[in-house]
């Protein structure tokens, strides 16, 4: 559904207004001067890919996936098709990841047969992707909605001389390069390392912070919050680090605030992702609560939340469309028989209040809309 | 073969004493007591496992989050005591957020703009799910199977399932986060809707029709209750309080999502039933279904409180929802 | 034996013996103690103290089918088959032949359902679909269902109460079968001339005590009734039930003035085929039939639950179009359905829930329940009617038969009610509440409401009706006036008789 331009500036005029009156009334946060100014953008975050790949493999970097002017002859002469099974369509995150890889493909030549979402369900993706065999496709580029029960299909792929590049993590039991290609996905631990630092920097000497976890064992989210505790652990060694774990992500609202009920000392909180964030600073409106919080990944609501300068300070976000394109790069390198690597890492992008305009735009390809432009615009000069 | 084929022997009947006898009047009395005291329970044994549980910002936390819950609940019981269910709550809800925040975006930035629209959307979908039941004769358990995903299939689509916004700091204060009455906002509604349901199922006309359309069918037809009409009448009440639930959830987060209290439907019917209703109609009352509602609140609370781990939580959630059923039901 | 629900004590030391091959009446008003102890026997209620012994051995159950495992065998009034099965698979039920692989043997299971049917000589097809099948001969399924297998005792409450008097002679031949295998039979009714026509002996309960026991072929009616009532009212209700018809016959009950208040010509449904009748004010009419003829189907039309299709009601010499139930209520209709546990009322509720329901606009102020209105009018209703029951807030499954049917008319039972529709009113009511019914019929009338009274029992037809009209095959063949009954033999001859015209025309 689309909202015509002026009608949106004059509904982002009046959030700004409002959200002016009530930063002006809470911003009384009681957090270090050094609070997210302390820390310097431009040495923010990890120099190159910290974490390791589900297998222990170290990370390589997307340079790795150029292709010489020769190559990509070679590329568009294969003529080839390529296709996307994703677990959902629905997300930002994967839209822009289609978009990444799509946009990358065509430039090559290379064509995409279909995007088949699973709708999160495993049957479906393993339908998903015996349909995309039957249409013959050069390569599949996935996403796992599961670790154990699509493995067997996945194997499939390349003993149909399929080639298979995933997104995020590999099923159980995969091999390389016999199996796929190649895995691209963000540096969710360096993510982590962005969110702990920013958090760290509004935390007083040994304070305590409090950790709002996903409750389920899944790579990426235990990564990043495995890289905020050992960030902490080798920079802050002082600050004490609490724990609470949430299973259902429609709950977190009720966890979170009885989390800080339950433990008045803590003075700042990593979510382990944007929604599970903003469900806690909702919890934490309704108990008067201001201490600062981070987190991963970026979205509208999330954006607008640090653009307003209030208790979200920053959080670390994945790259989704850079990561889809590095998805196309490595399919194409398998595709002409080149070496991929097992893994390669997406560097994370730290988003604070001063950047988030430019942010939105390097992670969304696409201009922040007004209302995020407005709640900046209300939180100047903080925001720019 | 004896003389005597069967035989009752008559003895003597013991005298049966006053204590037990208004044991069992109470235990057969129509008011949940074993739940009160179930209630009472749960708080002295989590006052004294957490230092934190008893005060009164904790009981306000507890309030305001189980609000979503108790309202949609309210309305859950007048469908129960129907004889029915509704397990579109959630969509319902979703979809009512979703249809505020548009108003507000797209009409008018008014909060009651956003409330009409809110209330409105609901008893729409409450609606549509009566009239499928009684016009067409579908189980009133299939259709809203069918308006629990088409509501939330709507609700996804209306932004191609991006949340919406909200602006209105008015809208804010009055249905999430602002004082009403010296009380949280979400609480005041939940006692808003409380009040409203007592009265309208325990006072009114209404309330009585929807008790035998539940209780006896057949029984109420032949004493001239317009079953369908009613029956109808539940549904909408019950949209209508899922969009309540909605605008003070919206309000509450800033924005509406479309993917918001998936699966609520099994807290809200599960909070119906340990209150003392009855799955097969005719039996309930509002104060019951708000006392379910804040015991698995005040489950969901201390266990958090006490640091238990989220998989053990809902072991144990379950285990005493079960005894609490168990032990209340006659 | 002793046994109590919330507070009420229905039984207070009673006990019963039974010989083998010996039919054994149980007598007594309703809340008296019959149902209760039945329940007990057939396992669904447990009791305080007191102890079962069978052939000497004591025995104990919890349960339906531990009763059943003991030789106790129960046919309720209340039916207790499924609806979608046949009647051979209802009979079998629980004891189906199966292969060794246990599939179902469906040739064999009616095989051995026919045989049993043969045996006993019950007229039944054990491939009759039992929902489609009319109620007396779903009762008799109920009774084959509880003589399968061993059984030692078999108990039948009220059996013949919706059957017709061929359908009862039916049953009486089968319970001889029974009794020639040397079962002791327990028999619970409210008609006294089934005891002398079936038992041995009989006893006989009130209050929940037994007052005693007679070799049938000894006693009298008198004697029975003046047990059944007690000393207080023995006399008076003696008289009442003996000499009742004399005592109307002689005065019939003119209606005060000759205008039609209900009139039906040619109506057509699903169910009649062109009936023609007409009910004056003060009148109390009979509907005389079979079961299965349309008698009952005339009161829903009547009701408005059955849409009519053709020709014309009046209500007041003006053609209505029944909207519903809510419709026909709203012009002074009432019914007292036959089924008043199914139909009548919400059992689960109180007896004042009940009693307001159809009339909740009367008891409330701009939608608001008025409850002191209604809490003070069902307590009058209740001395009025004289329900035995605690009070207004009793949940009206813990009445007796007799007192339930006192709430259904109580429902009906004031100023607006013009048309009162009934089918079979005293259907598993006990003599005194059965008079007590007359009494609110009559007053009814007398004060100028329509009367129309369904009834399987002549008897009863005759002593009410100031006319009665015949209807066979959805039709009336005859209205009668009150000089052309004659005895219920006469009717019941009359009724035959036109059934098989009707037959042959047809």
């Amino acid at each position: 559904m689309n909202v015509s331009p002026p009608v949106r500036f004059a509904l982002a005029a009046s959030v700004a207004a409002g959200a002016l009156a009530l930063l002006s009334s809470a911003a009384l946060a009681d957090v270090p001067a050094s609070c997210v100014k302390g820390v310097d953008l431009a040495t923010l975050g990890p120099t190159s890919i910290v974490g390791q790949g589900p297998h222990g493999e170290k990370a390589a970097s997307v340079d790795m996936l150029k292709l010489s002017d020769a190559d990509a002859e070679k590329v568009k002469a294969g003529h080839f098709k390529v296709g996307i099974s994703m677990q959902t369509v629905n997300l930002d995150w994967s839209q822009l990841q289609v978009q990444g890889i799509t946009d990358t493909l065509k430039k090559y030549g290379v064509s995409v047969t279909g995007v088949a979402s699973a709708e999160y369900q495993v049957d479906k993706q393993i339908a998903d992707i015996e349909n995309t065999i039957q249409q013959h496709p050069d390569g599949i580029i996935s996403i796992p909605v599961d670790f154990t029960a699509t493995a067997p299909t996945y194997k499939k792929v390349s003993q149909a001389g399929i080639k298979l590049v995933f997104m995020d993590s590999i099923p159980t039991g995969l091999e390389h390069p016999k199996e796929y290609a190649s895995m691209i996905s963000a540096d969710s631990q360096g993510n982590g390392q962005i969110a702990a630092q920013i958090l760290a920097s509004c935390v007083d000497k040994g304070g305590t912070i409090g950790l709002v976890n996903f409750g389920v064992d899944y790579f990426s989210t235990n990564e990043r919050t495995k890289g905020v505790r050992e960030w902490m652990q080798k920079n802050r060694p002082d600050i004490k680090m609490k724990q609470v774990d949430f299973t259902d992500p429609s709950k977190v609202s009720q966890i979170a605030g009885d989390f800080l009920t339950a433990n008045p000392d803590i003075k700042g909180v990593f979510a382990v992702w944007d929604q599970p964030a903003l469900d806690t600073l909702s919890a934490m409106r309704a108990q008067n609560i201001d201490i600062p919080v981070t987190t991963v990944d970026l979205g509208l609501q999330s954006a607008i939340e640090i653009a307003k300068g209030g208790p979200l300070k920053a959080t670390g976000s994945q790259r989704p469309y850079d990561q889809g394109a590095a998805e196309a790069m490595a399919m194409m390198n398998a595709l002409i028989g080149k070496e991929t690597p097992a893994w390669v890492g997406v560097q994370s992008l730290p988003v604070v209040q001063s950047n988030v305009l430019e942010s939105f735009k390097t992670v969304f390809k696409k201009d922040p809309p007004a209302e995020l432009t407005d709640a900046c615009n209300a939180a100047k000069p903080g925001c720019n | 073969m004896t003389d005597r084929v069967a035989r009752t022997v008559e003895t003597s009947a013991p005298g049966r004493s006053r204590a037990s006898t208004l044991a069992q009047t109470l235990l057969r009395s129509e008011w949940p007591w074993m739940l009160y005291l179930a209630f009472v329970v749960l708080l002295v044994v989590f006052s004294f496992a957490s230092p934190w549980f008893l005060s009164i910002d904790n009981f306000l936390n507890i309030g305001r989050q189980t609000t979503l819950v108790s309202i949609v609940a309210i309305g859950m019981t007048f469908v129960i005591i129907a004889g029915q269910i509704d397990l579109s709550v959630a969509s319902t809800l979703a979809l009512s957020g979703m249809a505020a925040a548009l108003a507000m975006a797209h009409l008018a930035n008014f909060w009651f703009v956003g409330a009409l629209a809110g209330l409105g959307a609901g008893a729409l979908v409450g609606l549509i799910n009566g009239t499928l039941t009684t016009r067409l004769a579908i189980p009133s358990f299939l259709v809203t199977l069918g308006t629990l995903s088409a509501a939330r299939g709507l609700a996804m689509m209306v932004t191609d399932t991006k949340p919406v916004i909200i602006t209105n700091e008015r809208y804010f204060r009055i249905f999430g986060e602002g004082n009403l009455l010296g009380l949280p906002a979400p609480i005041a509604w939940t006692l808003a809707a409380t009040i409203g349901g007592v009265l309208l199922l325990h006072y009114n006309i209404f309330g009585r029709r929807i008790y035998a359309a539940g209780g006896n069918p057949i029984a109420a037809l032949y004493s001239g209750i317009q079953i369908k009409r009613v029956t109808t009448w539940a549904f909408v009440l019950t949209g209508a309080l899922a969009g309540l639930a909605a605008l003070v959830l919206s309000a509450r987060s800033h924005a509406a999502r479309p993917d918001v209290v998936q699966g609520m439907e099994l807290d809200v019917i599960a909070s119906v039933i340990l209150g003392g209703c009855s799955l097969f109609g005719g039996r309930g009352f509002i104060l019951g279904t708000l006392l379910g509602s804040l015991i698995i609140g005040t489950l969901n609370n201390g266990l958090v409180l006490l640091g238990v781990s989220s998989p053990m939580q809902l072991i144990i959630k379950g285990a005493i929802i079960v005894a609490a059923v168990a032990f209340t039901k006659r | 034996m002793t046994k109590s629900f919330g507070g009420v004590r229905a039984l207070r030391g009673v006990s019963l013996e039974v010989r083998p091959g010996e039919v054994h009446a149980l007598l007594g008003e309703n809340g008296a103690g019959k149902s209760t102890l039945i329940k007990i026997l057939s396992g669904v209620h447990s009791f305080d103290s007191g102890a079962i012994e069978i052939d000497g051995a004591p025995v104990a159950f919890n349960s339906p089918a531990e009763s059943r495992e003991a030789g106790i065998a129960v046919v309720y009034q209340d039916l207790s088959l499924i609806g979608s099965l046949s009647v051979g698979a209802n009979l079998m039920l629980n004891r189906e032949p199966t292969s060794r692989f246990g599939f179902l043997k469906k040739r064999q299971l009616m095989a051995e359902a026919e045989d049993f049917l043969k045996q006993h000589n019950i007229p039944l097809d054990p491939r009759a679909n039992v929902g489609s099948l009319p109620f007396a001969y779903r009762q008799m399924t109920e009774i084959c269902k509880a003589l399968m297998g061993r059984v030692r005792v078999l108990v039948l409450d009220e059996p013949t109460s919706a059957l017709t008097s061929d359908e009862e002679q039916i049953l009486f031949d089968a319970v001889a079968t029974v009794v020639r295998q040397n079962v002791g039979v327990i028999y619970v009714t409210h008609r006294l001339n089934e005891v002398f026509r079936i038992s041995d002996r009989v006893t006989i309960l009130r209050d929940g005590v037994n007052v005693g026991t007679f070799n049938t072929a000894e006693t009298d009616m008198k004697t029975l009734v003046a047990a059944i009532v007690g000393p207080k009212h023995a006399t008076a209700e003696a008289k009442a039930i003996l000499e009742d018809e004399a005592l109307h016959k002689g005065q019939p009950l003119a209606p005060s003035d000759e205008r039609e208040l209900l009139g039906l010509t040619g109506v057509v449904n699903d169910r009649l085929r062109g009936v023609d009748l007409s009910l004056m004010n003060g009148e109390i009419h009979g509907l005389a039939g079979l079961i299965g003829s349309g008698r009952t189907e005339i009161l829903e039309t009547v009701f408005g639950l059955r849409p009519i299709e053709g020709g014309e009601l009046r209500l007041d010499g003006a053609a209505q179009h029944m909207r519903g139930p809510a419709g026909a209520i709203e012009k002074g209709v009432a019914l007292v359905p036959e089924d008043r546990q199914g139909q009548g009322l919400v059992l689960d509720h109180s007896i004042e829930r009940n009693f307001s329901l159809p009339r909740l606009p009367y008891f409330s102020w701009a939608s608001w329940v008025r409850r002191g209105a209604e809490t003070e009018e069902t307590e009058a209703a209740i001395n009025r009617l004289s329900i035995k029951a605690p009070g207004p807030s009793t949940r009206v499954r813990n009445l007796s038969g007799g007192n339930q049917q006192k709430v259904v008319f109580a429902k009906w039972n004031n100023e607006r009610t013009r048309i009162l529709l009934l089918d079979e009113p005293t259907v598993g009511v006990d003599v005194g509440a059965r008079e007590e019914i007359y009494g609110l019929i009559r007053n009814a009338a007398r004060s100028g409401a329509g009367v129309l009274v369904v009834s399987s029992d002549l008897h009863e037809l005759i002593l009410l009706c100031d006319r009665i009209s015949v209807v066979v095959d959805g039709r009336v063949v005859a209205t009668l006036g009150r000089d052309e009954f004659g005895d219920a033999e006469h009717l019941h001859q009359f009724i035959q008789i036109s059934q098989i015209e009707q037959g042959q025309a047809a």
